[in-house]
């Protein structure tokens, strides 16, 4: 196998599919990126058998072929090298000679036999979104995910494809985040995968701006094809829990809120929520909130936050972290606050189809 | 009651036509009656498998003793976890496959309860051992066990057959005096020593193969670390079975003089029957119990740790040996 190929190209390649290689492999060929040449075109795949990312760029084919090498060995060497033209050889012995301007590397690899191949899909349901829309209902839910080891089906993001809208799902049981997105597909492409955060990472840095992402769901696997570059994972099995029933009813309060002026005010007055509550305390009052924080033998902090409020007088409690995580994912420049009582879950709204739901805490 | 493989397989597979198949089996039965080949035979059953290792099936996800004690850890009980909350390769059916069971750490057992109890959908989970009476009770209690009993006895290994002859030739002395013991003594140490070489060898030969292939070429370097753990352990657990084996020839040996004093037909070591008949005459029943007991708390100290090997096998020989 030979093949000459830009610098530029060959590095932004490595290092698409780079990060799926993991530092403590289960078994050494997952170290490795597998590099098939044919006509023209340098696929570089890597794999941890959970997730599995494949890219493709121009090359000039001399001979065609296929091996793997260390992925991050490679890229150090890719990144470090002068000119703008690599030349890659493979012996058959699987050994590389990397030869680029003044520069010649020699590194070994591995057969591509032992290679794990990227699961093949068959009977798949596909659908086509907008990147950016997905990147944007990703950013809005991901930070919801449970890391919670022991509640494996929250360790993901549920894709609910229902009725010509996919409904984006996240939480870790004290808050769920939820988006809906206009998606056209027949009903018998219906159904529920979920979706491991490890893939939604991946697909986080993939996603771009411009054009469309086609999804595939399989039985067992869902693969993301983003321009020539696919994403294939395994899906978490299970079932994921039925997430409408936390969804309070009627708001009886709503308050419209400066996102950026709550985010910051709750930012502050959480400096001195104590380690052991870690709250803070809303105040309504007459056009007016008081956010307030306090820890017994080290301070206080209260800030007031002028808004229109024309309700009943009460107090409610949230984690600020929980609170200020969905302020920072928006990009809204105003955000609704829906609110029933003390002890009811708050609810974030936005203008577009988007719901945050947060569990109060006990104010003691 | 013990079941031969055939028999536990076809209970099986009938459990799995009718869609009755529990999610955790545990598979018991001495060494060789065939634990792995039942295991094999379901997960072939279970995937719809005709051809290959059915048990090389990515979706079985296997976990074994591997630390230096030779236990099952924590680490890996959430890694099989892990691999079993994730949809199965082909959407079909996964397998949780155990061996060694008995060697679950406490707190790996305890971290397993849960997904024993309930494993993910259209999960099974085979438990493998050898020493079932080791493993805890909250495990066994979730498992539907499956006893197997050996139906062919194993060969037995030249150090068995060398171990055999010394105990013949030792058997000539009618009162065995001191030297005789030792002598003895040496020979069973002079087993142990060369099997130890041997499987020393052998597993440095496999792990110095794996890093010849891995070392340069992929950038698996904790992956070799814990290779090279794993097949330190490895040694010592296929040395301590090897002392076993061959502590159970010198039980066999002594049981098989008292069968014969008693007129029992069944004898472990048939091939040695006059050799056992000529020992049976020459002691009295209390005599050879005393020698049987010797020998049991042997295998006790074994299992210890921190006792000496030699010191503990010399003592016991002089009390299994002398007159």
């Amino acid at each position: 196998m030979k093949f000459s190929v830009s610098k530029e190209k060959l590095l932004a390649g490595l290092q698409t599919v780079q990060n799926v290689v993991s530092t403590r492999t289960t078994l050494p060929i997952l170290s490795n990126v597998l590099l098939q040449a044919t006509d023209g075109q340098l696929r570089l795949t890597t794999t941890d058998l959970d997730v599995g990312v494949s890219g493709v760029i121009d090359a000039q084919v001399e001979k065609p072929g296929a091996t793997t090498l260390p992925a991050r060995r490679l890229a150090n060497i890719v990144r470090e090298l002068p000119a703008a033209e690599v030349q890659i050889e493979i012996d058959s012995k699987n050994v590389a000679s990397i030869r680029c301007g003044q520069s010649f590397f020699k590194i070994l690899g591995l057969p591509e036999e032992e290679f794990p191949p990227l699961p093949k899909f068959e009977g798949a349901k596909t659908f086509t979104i907008h990147q950016q829309a997905l990147r944007d209902a990703l950013k809005k839910t991901s930070y919801a995910i449970s890391t919670d080891e022991t509640r494996y089906v929250l360790n993901g993001i549920l894709f609910s494809f229902k009725e010509n809208k996919l409904t984006m799902v996240a939480t870790d049981g004290r808050r769920l985040a939820l988006v809906d997105l206009e998606v056209e597909f027949p009903r018998s492409s219906e159904g529920e995968p979920i979706v491991p955060t490890k893939c939604v990472t991946e697909l986080g840095r993939l996603l771009g701006d411009e054009g469309d992402v086609r999804v595939s769901v399989g039985d067992s696997q869902i693969s993301f094809e983003i321009g020539g570059t696919l994403l294939v994972s395994k899906l978490i099995e299970g079932n994921y829990p039925n997430y409408r029933q936390v969804i309070p009813g009627e708001a009886k309060e709503r308050i419209t809120l400066e996102r950026e002026t709550f985010l910051n005010a709750v930012h502050r007055v959480s400096l001195l929520s104590s380690e052991k509550s870690n709250s803070v305390k809303l105040v309504f009052t007459k056009n007016n909130i008081e956010i307030a924080a306090n820890t017994p033998d080290i301070g206080e902090a209260h800030e007031s936050l002028p808004v229109a409020y024309k309700g009943r007088e009460f107090s409610i409690a949230f984690n600020p972290e929980f609170l200020q995580a969905p302020l920072r994912a928006l990009p809204n420049d105003e955000i609704f606050l829906d609110l029933i009582d003390e002890m009811s879950p708050g609810v974030i709204k936005i203008q577009s189809p988007y719901l945050y739901v947060l569990m109060p805490m006990r104010i003691s | 009651m013990a079941l031969t493989t055939d028999a536990a397989f076809q209970l099986l597979a009938t459990a799995h036509a009718q869609n009755r198949l529990a999610h955790a089996y545990l598979i018991t039965g001495p060494v060789g009656s065939g634990k792995l080949a039942l295991a094999a035979r379901l997960a072939a059953v279970l995937f719809g498998q005709a051809a290959g290792d059915p048990l090389a099936h990515p979706d079985v996800h296997r976990v074994e003793p591997e630390s230096k004690s030779r236990r099952i850890v924590i680490e890996q009980i959430r890694d099989l976890e892990h691999e079993l909350h994730m949809r199965s390769l082909h959407g079909g059916k996964k397998i949780g496959l155990l061996l060694d069971a008995d060697r679950l750490q406490p707190q790996a057992a305890n971290a397993f309860l849960k997904t024993l109890e309930e494993p993910p959908p259209g999960t099974h989970l085979l438990l493998l051992s050898a020493q079932p009476e080791q493993i805890l009770e909250t495990i066994l209690s979730r498992c539907l066990e499956v006893p197997l009993r050996l139906v062919e006895k194993r060969a037995l290994s030249s150090a068995q057959l060398a171990l055999l002859d010394a105990l013949r030739a030792h058997a000539r002395h009618e009162r065995p005096q001191i030297p005789h013991i030792f002598g003895l003594v040496r020979d069973f140490q002079n087993l142990l020593a060369e099997a130890k070489d041997a499987i020393r060898d052998e597993t440095e030969a496999a792990f110095k193969t794996e890093e010849k292939h891995y070392k340069q070429t992929s950038e698996a370097g904790h992956w070799l670390d814990d290779r090279e753990d794993y097949y330190k352990a490895l040694t010592e657990a296929r040395y301590l079975g090897t002392r076993s084996d061959l502590l159970a020839i010198l039980e066999q040996w002594w049981a098989d003089a008292l069968r014969q004093q008693q007129g029992s037909p069944e004898l472990d070591l048939p091939e040695c029957a006059a050799d056992t008949a000529a020992l049976a005459a020459r002691h009295t029943p209390a005599q050879l119990l005393r020698k049987t007991a010797a020998l049991e708390q042997l295998r006790e100290n074994f299992n210890r740790t921190g006792v000496q090997e030699a010191l503990a096998t010399e003592c016991a020989f002089i009390a299994a040996f002398s007159v």
